[in-house]
């Protein structure tokens, strides 16, 4: 019976990875969606809590036509800028904010910046490197050990499809993040 | 001695005889005992059996189906690659199993039956000789594995062939015996005063 199974190895082996394959496709739909149904959040941070940070600011509540929010670090994003340059929001570093500026837009009304890139762009203040505090802190990392600490800056996304004059589905992240931590 | 091995032979080839009295039967009709190998009983019995097994691997295969549906209902943002893992490991895993009992349980007992089929529809031929069981084993593609024999008719000697589960059913070889065979395959056997 042995001999038996063993002659059947390339079957067992087309099963797996048949099985790979199909769950590997139908979970990308499953945990993804089309970008009117998301929000994404871009951090430029070498470590991030990913999984947990998106699950705490689902538990905010997710407001209407949203199903899910997903979070990546910029790395995320090497082989296709596609889904960083649509991003909702991005939380990025001060040296690297002026190079990323082109992606951000001015912040709504009501809200206060704390770095200015001109033409009405400016950032919210998220992690402060004197202090050494931040938003969600403990699920982003800041801070590396091999660089020198910076100030991080929350930006609104430049071509994101939630903005005001639409569902505002930003904004209402933007709040849920900062306020979030607390 | 002859070693039986079906318990109801002696009814069974009483039964022959009469029903051989009525029908000419297609084999000769042995004066003494004939010891069928396949018996049409056998033949639905095995049908029945294979529908139940069909059934039991319908119900396993829905099982394994609805148990990874199940874990992709219970998909969260927290939980999802441990999901993702899960369901592919059950998916695998069950898989597995089913492609070994649809195999073992299914396939083989398709081949036995249409062999058995085959060997109740098929031309008897009647030999009489002294028949000896070789060392050689063979899996006929997609049928049964059979184990040569030789039937020594004289100065002729002849290959013939009969499922490795009938074996035992032979009794002790070599001896004198006369077979009646379908296509090369001992059918039934007759003890040659």
């Amino acid at each position: 019976m042995i001999k038996r199974i063993l002659s059947r190895f390339p079957v067992y082996l087309l099963w797996a990875l048949a099985s790979v394959f199909f769950w590997s496709y139908l979970f990308s739909f499953l945990t993804d969606t089309s970008p009117a149904k998301k929000l994404s959040v871009y951090i430029s941070a070498e470590k991030v809590e990913d999984v947990e940070l998106a699950a705490r600011l689902e538990d905010c509540g997710l407001p209407d036509g949203i199903r899910m929010v997903k979070v990546h670090p910029f790395s995320y994003a090497m082989f296709s800028d596609r889904d960083l340059r649509t991003a909702d929001l991005y939380i990025v570093k001060v040296s690297e904010a002026e190079g990323w500026r082109d992606s951000f837009r001015p912040l709504p009304d009501g809200m206060a910046g704390d770095l200015d890139l001109g033409d009405g762009v400016q950032g919210v203040r998220v992690y402060e490197a004197e202090s050494g505090t931040g938003v969600f802190d403990e699920l982003i990392g800041y801070s590396a050990p091999d660089a020198a600490a910076e100030d991080y800056y929350l930006f609104f996304g430049a071509e994101s499809q939630h903005t005001e004059s639409g569902d505002g589905a930003a904004l209402w992240l933007a709040r849920c993040f900062l306020e979030g931590s607390h | 001695m002859i070693v039986l091995s079906y318990s109801r032979r002696a009814l069974l080839s009483t039964k022959n005889a009469l029903l051989s009295c009525i029908f000419p039967p297609l084999c000769y009709n042995f004066p003494m005992k004939t010891y069928e190998l396949y018996r049409p009983e056998d033949l639905s019995r095995l049908t029945k059996k294979r529908k139940i097994r069909r059934i039991l691997l319908l119900v396993l295969t829905a099982l394994a189906v609805g148990v990874c549906v199940l874990l992709c209902c219970l998909v969260t943002t927290r939980n999802a690659a441990r999901m993702e893992l899960a369901v592919i490991l059950t998916s695998i895993f069950s898989g597995w199993v089913l492609i070994t009992l649809r195999y073992e349980l299914l396939v083989l007992a398709r081949r036995e039956a249409e062999h058995m089929a085959g060997m109740l529809a098929g031309p008897r031929v009647t030999r009489t000789g002294v028949l000896s069981v070789t060392e050689d084993t063979v899996r006929i593609p997609g049928s049964v594995r059979v184990r040569r024999l030789t039937l020594q008719e004289g100065k002729d000697v002849r290959r013939l062939s009969v499922d490795v589960g009938k074996l035992s059913a032979l009794g002790e070889l070599p001896r004198q015996v006369t077979v009646c065979t379908v296509h090369d395959f001992v059918v039934a056997l007759e003890e040659t005063p």
